[in-house]
């Protein structure tokens, strides 16, 4: 295999028009890049432009301007060729309600000849019991186990999940997590997006970021929690009040969980002893936080002011 | 492409709105049958007494204007009259006749026209803005990526799986029809019935197609049943209904008018033709002239109606986004 990525898109950008003709950029000169194999995952807050990315990868939406090349086609030319070897979920599932899951899952099967494989993938996802009712009457997350068995089914180079666990249960989503693990370590590619950082940190190799359509890190995510966030150091003191202002003297970002002070922004905790020590405050308890995917989203996505609290003694 | 029409066909068949409409079809089509059952019905006993009745008052009638014509003729006024009695209708003519079987057969047929058409084109548009209602021509599109070949499967699965419906309600209707005619013992007629009801059907069929046609074509383009509705109902009233009388001479640009060429062999509408009256100067004499529009002019326009509707609704399908 060369080493041509499996999705390359330069400069993309689509905007929508209101009724009011004001314009909207959903993905504003996109330039994103997902590696052949691993799980990538394809991460940004609320409106950042994922899902309209995604549906430019699928060619549902045109794009303004920009490239996008998939396992090897470029678009829109090579649209039949790419998404022949595509499985996607795009957002929600969605399949005739008046239909049963077997129904269903088997008419898209006969478009692409795996018409033998349906079975087999309603029991891989749990759904061999309900197969044959309709879809109308599955619950939220059965309609998303039945969406994850339809991507399957074409035996797909590059699986792109859009939100696949909103909706499932915690066995849900270890089922999916295991299939995307399953599929990386076949050699496939699986991008997806998704909320649930923790979730995606167990299972991604690599990240992209987006914020307002625009592309604000991407690599390997052990590389990018190593590299941005510096972790925070909680401490449990005698006195929190005077503690966390002379912590906040010293110029790092304090806020407080209870009786404890969460410190942000230090190099070395060794510090923290010595300016609590100065102020005459002493710590019981002293431990660094492992920095995570979900600080890095936030320090990135520059989120930390709506999604945390913040201040001392508040 | 085989491919993806035999599973469109496999949707189409699965759909129960499907089902619905063509059943309403069925039914239509035995509603016919039923109101031939009503007019061959051999006369009731009442109506036996009531012909029996009418008979005998002029039977009596003609009676007493021989003795009378007799009475005069005796006198000398009256030499020169004619007293043979005038020819009575017998007892059987006064008793009512069903229908003929060509006569029921073409309003039971020609009945079912505008039932056949509605339902062919309210399929066609159903079984496409389904797919945009449950939004899940985009799962399809990730499956069937060509939207040219989706649309064409779509609208073919659309138009074979109309026919049977249609086939199957006139198929209904006319045996129906000739049923009745056989259980209660009446004459079928002539040959030439079944030559004027082949020629309907075979163009009631394809025009059933072109509707589906254009039920999908419009589908296509506006993706929502109810707009198409609209659509349809404004067409109806703006260009059906008041176009020709505002304009007549536009008359041949409905699609009743030809519609009605093509399934009957040519139509008939009038346009006031006016020239410069040659004895008063300014004035102007008009009269009113029919004009024909030809069963293949009807046929064409049908086709060529349908064939653009269905080419925007490409041209939106292949440019629009799909959610
Ligand atoms: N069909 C549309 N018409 C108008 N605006 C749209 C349309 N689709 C998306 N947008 C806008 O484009 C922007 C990006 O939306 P998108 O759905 O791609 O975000 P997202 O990253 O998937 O968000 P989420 O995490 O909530 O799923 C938003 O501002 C959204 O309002
Ligand atoms: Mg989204």
């Amino acid at each position: 295999m060369s080493d041509e990525p499996a999705i390359r898109t330069r400069g993309l950008r689509k905007t929508y028009r209101s009724f009011t003709l004001r314009e909207v950029v959903a993905v504003e000169g996109l330039d994103l890049e997902v590696p052949v194999g691993g799980v990538h995952a394809f991460l940004g807050p609320n409106g950042a432009g994922k899902t309209t990315t995604i549906r430019m990868l699928l060619g549902l939406e045109r794009p303004d301007s920009g490239s996008i090349r998939v396992l090897g086609h470029d678009l829109p030319g090579g649209l039949g060729a790419a998404v022949a070897k595509v499985g996607a979920i795009v957002e929600q599932p969605r399949f005739y309600p008046a239909f049963s899951g077997r129904r269903n899952l088997s008419l898209l099967a006969q478009s692409v000849g795996a018409g033998a494989k349906v079975d087999g993938l309603l029991a891989q996802v749990g759904l061999a019991d309900r197969a044959g009712d309709r879809y109308r009457s599955y619950s939220l997350g059965m309609k998303q186990r039945l969406a994850v068995a339809s991507t399957l089914l074409k035996d797909p180079e590059l699986v792109i999940f859009d939100e696949p666990t909103n909706g499932l249960d915690p066995a849900g989503v270890h089922d999916v997590r295991t299939i995307m693990r399953a599929l990386a370590d076949a050699g496939r590619t699986v991008l997806v997006s998704s909320h649930m950082l923790a979730e995606v940190e167990q299972v991604a190799d690599t990240v992209s970021i987006v914020v307002g359509g625009r592309l604000v890190a991407d690599g390997r995510v052990a590389d990018l929690i190593g590299s941005r966030a510096r972790g925070a150091v909680r401490v449990d003191v005698t006195d929190p009040v005077r503690g966390g202002e002379a912590l906040e003297r010293r110029g790092w970002i304090v806020r407080r969980d209870g009786e404890v002070l969460v410190v942000e922004g230090v190099d070395d905790p060794v510090e923290i002893s010595r300016v609590l020590a100065d102020a005459g405050v002493y710590a019981r308890e002293l431990v660094a936080e492992r920095p995570d995917l979900e600080q890095v989203f936030l320090e990135l996505t520059g989120a930390q002011g709506a999604a945390r609290p913040q201040g001392v003694g508040a | 492409m085989t491919t993806l029409l035999r599973i469109e066909l496999e949707r189409f068949r699965c759909r129960g709105v499907l089902w619905l409409v063509a059943g309403l079809l069925l039914l239509t089509g035995s509603g016919y049958v039923l109101m031939t059952w009503g007019h061959t019905a051999p006369a009731s006993a009442a109506e036996v007494a009531a012909a029996t009745e009418a008979f005998r008052v002029d039977a009596e009638g003609a009676k007493q204007f021989v003795e009378r014509c007799l009475e005069l003729q005796a006198t000398d006024e009256g030499n020169d009259l004619d007293c043979r009695p005038p020819d009575l209708p017998t007892l059987s003519q006064y008793i009512p006749e069903p229908p003929e079987l060509s006569w029921e057969l073409g309003d039971a047929v020609g009945g079912m026209k505008v039932p056949v058409l509605i339902a062919a084109l309210a399929m066609g548009v159903s079984f496409v803005t389904a797919e945009f209602g449950a939004r899940t021509m985009g799962t399809w599109l990730t499956f069937a990526p060509r939207r040219s070949r989706v649309l064409a499967s779509k609208t073919g699965a659309a138009v074979i799986g109309v026919l049977p419906a249609a086939l199957a309600a006139l198929a209904v209707t006319i045996g129906g029809v000739v049923l009745v005619y056989l259980v209660r013992g009446l004459d079928l007629g002539e040959a030439s019935v079944w030559t004027d009801l082949l020629r309907f059907v075979t163009h009631l069929l394809p025009a059933a197609a072109v509707a589906a046609v254009l039920g999908a074509g419009l589908a296509f383009a506006v993706r929502n049943a109810a707009a198409v509705a609209g659509i349809v109902v404004w067409w109806a009233l703006a260009v059906e209904v008041a176009l020709p009388q505002i304009i007549p001479a536009l008359a041949p640009a409905t699609l009743g008018l030809n519609l009605r060429a093509w399934l009957e062999g040519g139509a008939e509408y009038t346009v006031q033709e006016c020239r410069p009256d040659p004895d008063v100067l300014g004035a102007q004499v008009c009269e009113d002239v029919a004009r024909t529009v030809g069963s293949a002019q009807g046929g064409l326009v049908l086709l060529l109606t349908a064939a653009v509707v269905l080419a925007i609704g490409a041209l939106v399908f292949r440019r629009r986004a799909v959610t």
